[in-house]
Formats: structure tokens, C-alpha cells, sequence
């Protein structure tokens, strides 16, 4: 487990202070060669036909969210390099640090190279050997890995980008499927990985009129787009391979809730289940959320999670489905709970994949256009839809589910 | 050994709880969607008062107003001391308005430049809300100097004695940790009994009432802890109105016509 100092990170102050007037003035008479070098992109050398070739639709300067744009979003974080790519369905902003590659963890190192590998299909001017992820080769990684999520989004709802209308107030082969071609939202979803968390305070004080420095998904609600923000310096996101978890734990919930069109909040399991399921294919053992057992406990058992449902389960302690429908947010849960979201739909992916996109579906139907539902109708509507669709031969989704895991998963 | 590993909830309220004030210079409510013109940028430092009242917002406590620079990095080194214990450090922040500024204050025309002007600006200061009383926090300040000028400020500001309060703070922070040991301990072991031996497990019960009184002692400690910061601003309501008499005051003194 990944283990951060929350509060201090060590410095040697008076060294710090000393040098840091002296970068005063350096600071303030920033060379302007220097200023955009950041800007060019080695490997795309900013050539339109070749980062057109590699997928992205624009690169740079461009409209972000609800009237802010990329220029707006690089003054108000400051002198943090940021740059920017539109790939198909996504606007990506990052200025993460360097990364080295670490020969010890093996498996990070293997599961980079072979990313990068992939890479180079669409950005053939990488390198062969590559010991430090500078910010465009984690950009370019961070687009693929996004996009890839996306696809696998569209397979678990069973649809395709021409399922979904060009703009508002179209119905698609007669059915609504929301506001535009975004899963049906109208703007492309949005993504910022900072270095600072000091940068997340900034864009979420300049333009989302909060506080805060941890990572945060958010809707702008006149674009029609979801953001997911974090930072390096977050608690555990040092590790790219945790960053990457914790993006696609994130995104894959911005991307269910925006599916037909962002108009409710969806109950929590299924999607939560569905986040954890696709970040645990990435790491099982860095796959991220907060609660603070993840990072404090000396239990190296912890990323067990089949393990640890059977044991519930051979026990009759596993949370039941019925209370699993009035949970609140992801944040207010505890690790078991997390844990017991995951089992179901791990359940449900495997062995009913389409139960899961009619669940999404039914789920994301519009109320009266006026109504915000209550929590009372959520609720309602997820037991109907859940008695409507799972429907066994041999059992309720509960038995069977139980049974289920007593088969696949083991005791120890 | 600049902190001991603290547990949770020490490591919780010990974080800085930094203001990021960008200034109100991205005009978002008049933007109407996805080609809407991009915000214009007003590129002029404010006066000096003015940025003050905006930093401070409503806010009445004393201000901590730190620069980043590209050593920092975004972090709190230059608060934050690498060799020494900075825990009395943390602890006395909660008593400050804590504002944390990006590199490019230096620019003459960033928004807050006035708050960080001349030829060798510091890289921190403390002072009133409205910027009156600074005081210069230096690099080369030991941290009992360091806590010094920060204690000068909040006994001019508060009615209470902050050395006194952060002093039984201290102390609830190990009480903090003592019991985030072992509220955590007994989860997991509620947990691992559970899912060994089942519900019906003898030792569910006990651990249970352990952890209950656990938790009640925590609650316990957390009202102390609330009582002994509460420090009381001795001008809690002084100008709430700061900001727009001053921004009125200007206007009235423009010449007709502007």
C-alpha cells in the first residue's frame, strides 16, 4: 500500500527560502523562448497531420466548460505548465511531473512498457526505450488509457457512438438517449491531472465557486460536460499505476451518470461496482478509493476481495441487495461496502453483462421533465427494475448471487 | 525529526487548510455554453487595500499569506521545517486565515502583486485581515522565532491565550492517535472475527463495547479540542462591508462621465 505524509513534505527550509529569492526575480523575467517550450510535443512535434493520425481532434488552445476556456484555466492555476489535447470524446489538461519507470516494481514496468507499445501505433516517433515518462508521453498515455475506458463503457452499455443524438431535443431510432453525442451528453468529458494540489484549489475556486484540494468530479451543468480532477501530489497518486486506477474509477462513474444525459443521480452499487471492477483490471492491489483502511491497514490481505466475500457469504453477514439500494454517496461508505458493491456486479458483469446495460438504461429514463426525483424514487426504481430484469430460474438475485460466489470464489 | 508519525484524525486537523484565491476574474455566470467567448483576463494588479479585502473575503482572522515558488513546488516547505518538529507550527494555523498564492504573484500585473511587491518580497507573512501589522515570516527564522511572530499576531487578535490553547491541543493529539489505534485495531479485528468464526463468535460482544467506549472517547476528545479553539476574535464583525464601501468610495471619487 501506498503510504504519503499527508501533512509535511520535507524541505530544507533555509536553503529553500534563500534560493527562493533569488528565483524571485528569475521567476519574474521568465524568458519567453523558455515560456512555451513546454508547448511542443516531442513526439507529435505539434504536426496536425500527425496527432490527427494519433486520434486527437485538437491540441492546445481551446473551450473548456461553462464559459472557461484552456487560457483561462493556465492563469488561474499560475506558472504550472500545463497543456492540453482533445482526443474523440474527452478534453485532457495535465502538467504531471516526470515519472520514472522503476526497474524494481516489475509489474508497473511491464504493464508501461506494454502501453507503450500500443502507443507507438498511433505515435510511432516514441522511442524504444523509455526510463522517464516526461508530461506529452503521460499525456498521450493518459488520452489512450481514457479512451479506452470509454470503449469499454460503450461495450458494458451496449452501444456505439451512433447510438446517440447530435444535439438536444432528438430522439435516436425513437428512444430518447439524451442531449448529445457524448453517451448523450453535449459537451466532451473533461479531464485535469495537476502536479500541485494547490492547482485543484485554484480551478475549483476560479471556477466551480468551491474550496478544496483533493481529487473531485464535478458537473458543469450549462456545457453538459463531467469533470474528473486530480493532482500528483493527492494523497497516493505519486504512483502512476494508482493515478491510472483512480482515473478509471472516477471516470467510468462520471461516464455512467452521464449516460442519456446527466438528469439524475443513479443509485450508488451498480456503478461503484462497475468503477471498482474496471480499475481492479488494472491493478488489483492499487486499485484506489478513500477510506482510510486501504492506506492504514498492515492487513496485506486487503485487495482479497473475493476471499473476503466468500467468508461473508459462507457466513450470511454479506450486505443484502435491499440495503445496498438506499446507500448514499461512494465517499460515505465503508470498505465492506465498497467490497460488496464489486462482488455483485463482478456477479453481474460476468455472467449477466447484458442485465447490467438494461439496468444503466431503465436507471438513467427521465422522470417528468420538471421532477428531481427523491431518494425515496430512486430507491423504487432500482427495486422494480432489479425485479423486472434479474430474473433467475433458480433463485432471487440474492440466493443466486450467493450461490454463485460459493462457486467462484475461494475460501482462502 | 520534524513530526512524529501521527495517526488519522491528528494527521487530519493538523492539515493547512489553505484559501486559493483567484480573484473574480473569470466571468463564468456570463457564459452561455460550449462556443461561448472565452472570460477576458483583466491583466492589472489590484491596490493594495482592495487585494487585501479580497484575500480576507469575509473572513476576520489574522491573515497567513504564503508565495509559492518553483523550489516549493506547491507544497508548505517554506513553512514547514525539514529537520525540526513543525507540529506547534500546524496547530497555531488553525487560528490564521491561511492564503497560499501561485508563483506568478510576481508578475506586476497578477491580481494580488501588491501583497508581494519590491525587489526582495517574503516569502510568507502574517498580518490583519486587512493587511495592517505585517510581519515578515524569513527563511532564516528558527522555529521558536518562527512561532513567536505568529503568537505576537494572534495575541493581538484574539481574546484568549493561543499559547495556552495549542499547548492542550498538543496533548489531544496523542489522545488522537491512542485511540485511532485502537478503534482501527478493533474494526479489523470485528471484522477478521466475523469472517472467521461468524457472528455467533463470544468475543464479537466484547470487542464491540470496546469499541463503542473507543468511539465515545473520541467524540469526547473532539469537543475539548473544539472548546480550546475557540480562541474569540476580539473584532469578529469589524467592516463586513469592507470591500464594497471601498470599490463605492472609488467610484464616487471618479470624475463624471467615467
Amino acid at each position: 500500500m501506498h503510504r504519503h505524509s499527508l501533512i509535511v513534505r520535507f524541505s530544507l527550509l533555509c536553503l529553500a527560502l534563500v534560493t527562493c529569492t533569488t528565483f524571485a526575480s528569475a521567476q519574474k523575467k521568465k524568458d519567453d523562448k523558455k515560456e512555451q517550450k513546454y508547448r511542443e510535443d516531442p513526439y507529435t512535434e505539434n504536426i496536425e497531420d500527425v496527432w490527427r493520425a494519433a486520434g486527437y481532434e485538437a491540441m492546445g488552445d481551446f473551450g473548456w466548460a461553462d464559459g472557461h476556456g484552456t487560457v483561462n484555466i493556465e492563469d488561474a492555476i499560475g506558472d504550472e505548465e500545463i497543456i492540453f489535447i482533445e482526443t474523440k470524446h474527452f478534453k485532457i489538461g495535465c502538467c504531471l511531473p516526470d515519472y520514472k519507470i522503476s526497474r524494481e516494481d516489475k509489474i508497473e514496468k511491464s504493464k508501461i512498457e506494454s502501453e507503450l507499445d500500443e502507443l507507438r501505433e498511433f505515435i510511432p516517433n516514441i522511442p524504444r526505450r523509455v526510463k522517464v515518462l516526461d508530461k506529452w508521453l503521460r499525456l498521450h498515455l493518459y488520452a489512450m488509457r481514457i479512451e479506452k475506458l470509454y470503449t469499454s463503457i460503450q461495450g458494458i452499455l451496449k452501444v456505439s457512438d451512433d447510438d446517440f443524438p447530435t444535439g438536444p431535443g432528438q430522439l435516436k431510432n425513437g428512444k430518447y438517449m439524451g442531449e448529445g453525442p457524448y453517451l448523450g451528453m453535449k459537451s466532451k468529458f473533461t479531464l485535469l491531472l495537476f502536479d500541485k494540489e494547490s492547482s485543484i484549489g485554484r480551478y475549483r475556486t476560479a471556477f466551480m465557486g468551491d474550496t478544496g484540494i483533493i481529487p473531485i468530479r464535478f458537473l458543469f451543468p450549462g456545457e453538459g460536460t463531467l469533470l474528473y480532477a486530480c493532482a500528483a501530489q493527492n494523497e497516493g497518486l505519486a504512483s502512476d499505476t494508482t493515478m491510472h486506477c483512480a482515473m478509471v474509477y472516477a471516470v467510468t462513474q462520471n461516464l455512467l451518470n452521464g449516460y442519456r444525459h446527466y438528469g439524475q443521480a443513479m443509485p450508488t452499487w451498480l456503478p461503484l461496482g462497475v468503477a471498482h471492477s474496471l480499475a481492479r483490471d488494472i491493478d488489483q492491489k492499487r486499485n484506489y478509493f478513500t477510506d482510510k483502511r486501504l492506506y492504514d491497514s498492515e492487513d496485506k490481505n486487503i485487495w482479497k476481495w473475493d476471499t473476503k466475500t466468500r467468508k461473508r457469504v459462507d457466513y450470511d453477514i454479506a450486505v443484502s441487495y435491499q440495503e445496498m439500494t438506499a446507500w448514499d454517496s461512494p465517499e460515505s461508505l465503508s470498505y465492506n461496502d465498497h467490497v460488496m458493491a464489486w462482488a455483485r456486479v463482478d456477479f453481474l458483469l460476468k455472467e449477466h453483462k447484458d442485465w447490467v446495460a438494461k439496468w444503466l438504461y431503465r436507471m438513467q429514463d427521465s422522470y417528468a421533465p420538471t421532477l428531481v426525483p427523491s431518494a425515496e424514487q430512486l430507491v423504487e426504481r432500482d427495486k422494480e427494475t432489479v425485479a423486472e430484469i434479474f430474473v433467475f430460474d433458480e433463485g432471487d438475485f440474492e440466493s443466486v448471487w450467493q450461490k454463485w460466489v460459493k462457486k467462484n470464489y475461494k475460501k482462502k | 525529526m520534524p513530526l512524529p508519525p501521527h495517526g488519522q484524525t491528528a494527521k487530519e486537523i493538523m492539515k493547512l487548510k489553505w484559501d486559493f484565491p483567484t480573484h473574480n476574474i473569470y466571468k463564468r455566470d456570463e457564459a452561455k455554453g460550449a462556443n461561448a467567448t472565452i472570460a477576458a483576463k483583466i491583466e492589472a494588479a489590484l491596490p493594495e487595500q482592495e487585494a487585501y479585502y479580497t484575500v480576507a473575503g469575509d473572513d476576520r482572522r489574522p491573515l497567513l499569506v504564503l508565495r509559492e515558488c518553483l523550489l516549493c513546488n506547491g507544497t508548505d516547505d517554506a513553512l514547514l521545517s525539514s529537520y525540526e518538529n513543525n507540529e506547534a507550527v500546524l496547530i497555531v494555523t488553525r487560528w490564521f486565515h491561511c492564503v497560499k498564492l501561485p508563483t506568478d504573484i510576481l508578475n506586476d500585473e497578477h491580481p494580488f502583486h501588491t501583497l508581494f511587491e519590491g525587489d526582495h518580497p517574503p516569502h510568507l507573512f502574517v498580518s490583519r485581515w486587512d493587511g495592517s501589522n505585517p510581519i515578515a515570516l524569513r527563511g532564516d527564522l528558527s522555529r521558536s522565532e518562527l512561532l513567536g511572530n505568529m503568537h505576537e499576531t494572534l495575541k493581538a487578535e484574539y481574546k484568549k491565550d493561543a499559547k495556552k490553547a495549542a499547548k492542550e491541543i498538543t496533548k489531544l493529539m496523542y489522545v488522537y492517535d491512542m485511540l485511532d489505534e485502537k478503534i482501527q485495531r478493533l474494526e479489523i479485528r470485528i471484522d477478521d472475527e466475523l469472517e472467521k468464526r461468524g457472528p455467533k463468535s463470544k468475543k464479537l460482544k466484547k470487542y464491540g463495547k470496546q469499541l463503542e467506549a473507543a468511539q465515545k472517547e473520541m467524540v469526547a476528545a473532539k469537543e475539548k479540542e473544539a472548546v480550546l479553539s475557540n480562541l474569540q476574535l476580539r473584532s469578529p464583525d469589524e467592516a463586513p462591508n469592507a470591500l464594497a464601501e471601498l470599490l463605492e468610495s472609488r467610484k464616487n471619487d471618479l470624475p463624471a462621465g467615467q
